[in-house]
């Protein structure tokens, strides 16, 4: 039978193991900084472009939330995607605001938050970064109480929801 | 605490387990950090300011701890980080579960179409973690480096 060989009781046996996992984290994050420093291909760059993640300053709604407060009849929704994807299918009374476009919509949209309604982004797919883009756009208009629905347009329509074909 | 018996042989084969896991998962991620990259985006629970170092670095901790479990070098730090990784990764897949998101798992495979996340995969998860802290408790370093290089010193 071998002999212990680390401590034994739990809490000296913690206190080793995360001083032992800091350094154990510091040579991992030296050898990464190192090799993205060293490969021929394939390294990125520290600081990426990336849309927005939820932790920062949009705020994100459930599809539950979504669907109780359609319900109730105080929201818009603005879809995101492209003018061929909203007109193939789009959620039930929402606005297509695609990239690139602005102007007009905006100053409505914002005229009909102001009176009380919760603007609902969404786009398809988790990766789709136009949501989350718009409606950072929006919030910068001065549009108040907007929400990101991720991945909206696959969640709503898989949980049945009330959707239309047509243009709006 | 003279933790003996079964624990006394399991603990060392979830070591090597686990160790496996982990440079396994390093090495797939080491592969396209771009990949992973987008694949902790999809996750929606970072800034984006943290996502590419996130991407460089963890698959090489994931590297390190997996190393120092497979060959038993430090243990129990080893186990340290593997069970902090691994409860970390429940709670991104729970809360993301919850949420609806449809996305892939990114933890062995880096492709958007692989793997997608369900609940089976919180279990595999929380079995690996229990694996890991049953290390840090249990391990008495059977197979392990650690015994060579404390009899040098």
């Amino acid at each position: 039978m071998a002999k212990d060989l680390y401590p034994q009781t739990s809490s000296l046996r913690i206190r080793r193991g995360i001083w032992q996992g800091i350094w154990l984290c510091c040579l991992g994050v030296v050898l990464a900084a190192g090799f993205n420093g060293i490969r021929v291909s394939g390294s990125i760059p520290w600081a990426g472009q990336w849309p927005i993640a939820s932790a920062e300053d949009i705020a994100e709604i459930s599809l539950r939330e979504a669907w109780s407060r359609f319900q109730e009849g105080t929201t818009l929704f603005v879809d995101a995607r492209d003018p061929l994807s909203f007109k193939q299918g789009h959620i039930k009374g929402a606005w297509n605001v695609p990239p690139g476009e602005a102007g007009r919509s905006f100053d409505e949209i914002r005229i009909l938050a102001q009176a009380g309604l919760v603007v609902i982004v969404y786009c398809d797919g988790a990766a789709c970064p136009l949501g989350p883009a718009l409606a950072r756009t929006l919030q910068q208009r001065g549009v108040p109480s907007v929400r990101v629905i991720a991945d909206g347009w696959r969640q709503w329509r898989q949980a049945g929801y009330p959707v239309e074909g047509g243009e709006r | 605490m003279k933790k003996r018996g079964m624990v006394w042989f399991i603990a060392p084969v979830f070591r090597l387990v686990i160790g496996i896991i982990f440079l396994y998962a390093g090495i797939m991620k080491i592969a396209d950090p771009s990949g992973f990259a987008q694949a902790l985006y999809n996750y929606r629970l970072l800034p984006g300011w943290a996502i590419n170092p996130l991407a460089i670095t963890l698959p090489w901790v994931e590297c390190v701890a997996g190393a120092s479990l497979l060959f038993g070098i430090w243990t129990l730090g080893g186990g340290v980080v593997a069970s902090t990784l691994f409860a970390v990764f429940v709670a991104a897949l729970g809360v993301n579960l919850i949420r609806g998101l449809d996305i892939s798992c990114g933890c062995f495979s880096t492709a958007t179409a692989a793997s997608p996340i369900t609940w089976l995969t919180v279990a595999r998860d929380l079995l690996f973690l229990g694996m890991a802290v049953s290390v840090v408790f249990f391990d008495q370093g059977v197979m392990a480096l650690d015994r060579l290089l404390h009899k040098k010193v």
